[in-house]
């Protein structure tokens, strides 16, 4: 099964650690939870 | 599992903590009144400028001198907002140091923004017309919009619910690969501290570009990739109106305070050959370690230059330079950037005597 990534807050940190886990194990299950309106803002 | 407000749950094997950091709140009457605004993110960046053309706005207050502050301070008179800057402090970026925080000052008022120093805020309270009074220390002024920005506090409420420890700080505690004292929650970004390489101890620095850099290294951890983070040495920079200002480093308080026998040097040098047109006036300061020699801060503010200049010494105190070392420094030169001399040579030249 699959292992997942879970990352609580989309501005600047969260993004660019979803991104890279996710370039570095490709197999990883990722989701960014984001209360904002915006995403990755300051990424 | 996370608890989600939509009602379901969400497994993980992995979490990353990314909260950022809320503004702090001043705890006077009246500021939850419409037109107080704070600036964190892009839709109260949306929020201000819709209210302004709303409203159509002719003036504004600040409460708070730091560098939202100040870039709000120049954007609002860009605006044609009559715009006045509320302080508790004496001067604007006091950290600086005097001097410095007095040309900050001078460039505010030159640039029409009036500054109100050592004034404490004490409440808000609306007008039948719509405006707000802004009740200080000093008195009360009448504005149509507020902004406060007087800091933020780290957003640790979900972590610390988790047990996620949190450090002497208040941000969250990390070690070097941004992981948690749990073994698969990671925190990144304006939530969690970091290590500031020259006082050698945590410290919460909220600010964008080091949060990029501790999530890519969260993520290449959580992906298998055993990176470390290996710290900041306390860098910024900023622009208000037509003066840059930048630090990195510990100033020569922060040195003090950190337990250096710590001493300093300003030099009033120029951002280009003296010769050469466009050349701007520049202080630089340097701040070292009296015992031995080590170069421990930097700070500096000018028309130009100003940033280049402390970005090389941040790299100097990456590397662990002295001042010595510094004063003969190899840094590029020709005249449409500097004299034979640097502003940098020039005041390590100056410390060293």
């Amino acid at each position: 099964m699959k292992k997942r990534l879970v990352v609580v807050g989309g501005g600047a940190g969260g993004p660019s650690a979803a991104a890279k886990a996710k370039r570095v194990n490709p197999d990883l299950e990722v989701t960014i939870l984001e209360g904002g309106e915006h995403v990755s803002f300051s990424s | 599992m996370l608890e989600l407000t939509t009602g379901e749950t969400l497994p993980f094997d992995y979490l990353t903590v990314a909260t950022g950091a809320t503004p702090r709140l001043p705890s006077v009457p009246g500021q939850d009144l419409e037109g107080i605004f704070f600036l964190r993110n892009v839709a109260d960046a949306i929020r201000i400028k819709s209210f302004i053309k709303q409203r159509n706005a002719r003036g504004a207050v600040i409460i708070g001198a730091g560098l939202i502050s100040l870039e709000v301070c120049e954007a609002f008179r860009r605006l044609g907002l009559e715009t006045t800057v509320v302080y508790r402090k004496d001067l604007p970026m006091r950290r600086l140091g005097q001097d410095f925080a007095e040309q900050i000052l001078i460039e505010l008022e030159s640039n029409g923004a009036k500054f109100m120093a050592s004034t404490l805020l004490e409440g808000f309270e609306p007008t039948s017309s719509g405006t707000i009074m802004v009740h200080t220390s000093n008195g009360t002024l009448e504005s149509d919009l507020v902004l406060i920005g007087i800091g933020v506090v780290p957003e640790v409420s979900l972590a610390s619910e988790a047990g996620i420890e949190v450090g002497p700080t208040g941000a969250i505690a990390v070690n070097e690969n941004m992981l948690t004292n749990y073994p698969f929650i990671y925190a990144a970004g304006d939530c969690c501290e970091c290590f500031h390489r020259v006082s050698r101890k945590p410290v919460h620095a909220p600010l964008g570009d080091i949060a990029n850099k501790q999530g890519r290294i969260a993520g290449a951890n959580i992906g298998g990739q055993k990176i470390l983070f290996p710290g900041i040495v306390g860098s910024l920079c900023f622009k208000v109106f037509n003066l840059e200002v930048a630090s990195t480093g510990l100033t020569l308080e922060e040195a003090e305070k950190a337990g250096f026998k710590a001493s300093s040097a300003t030099i009033q040098g120029v951002s280009k050959a003296h010769s050469y047109p466009g050349s701007l006036e520049l202080q630089i300061r340097l701040v070292a370690d009296t015992e031995t020699g080590r170069f421990l801060g930097a700070q500096s503010v000018g028309g130009d230059g100003v940033v280049s200049r402390i970005n090389a010494l941040a790299v100097a105190l990456t590397g662990g330079l002295s001042i010595e070392e510094l004063a003969y420094v190899d840094l590029a030169y020709a005249p449409p950037f500097s004299g034979t001399w640097d502003p940098i040579h020039i005041a390590a030249q100056k410390l060293l005597k």
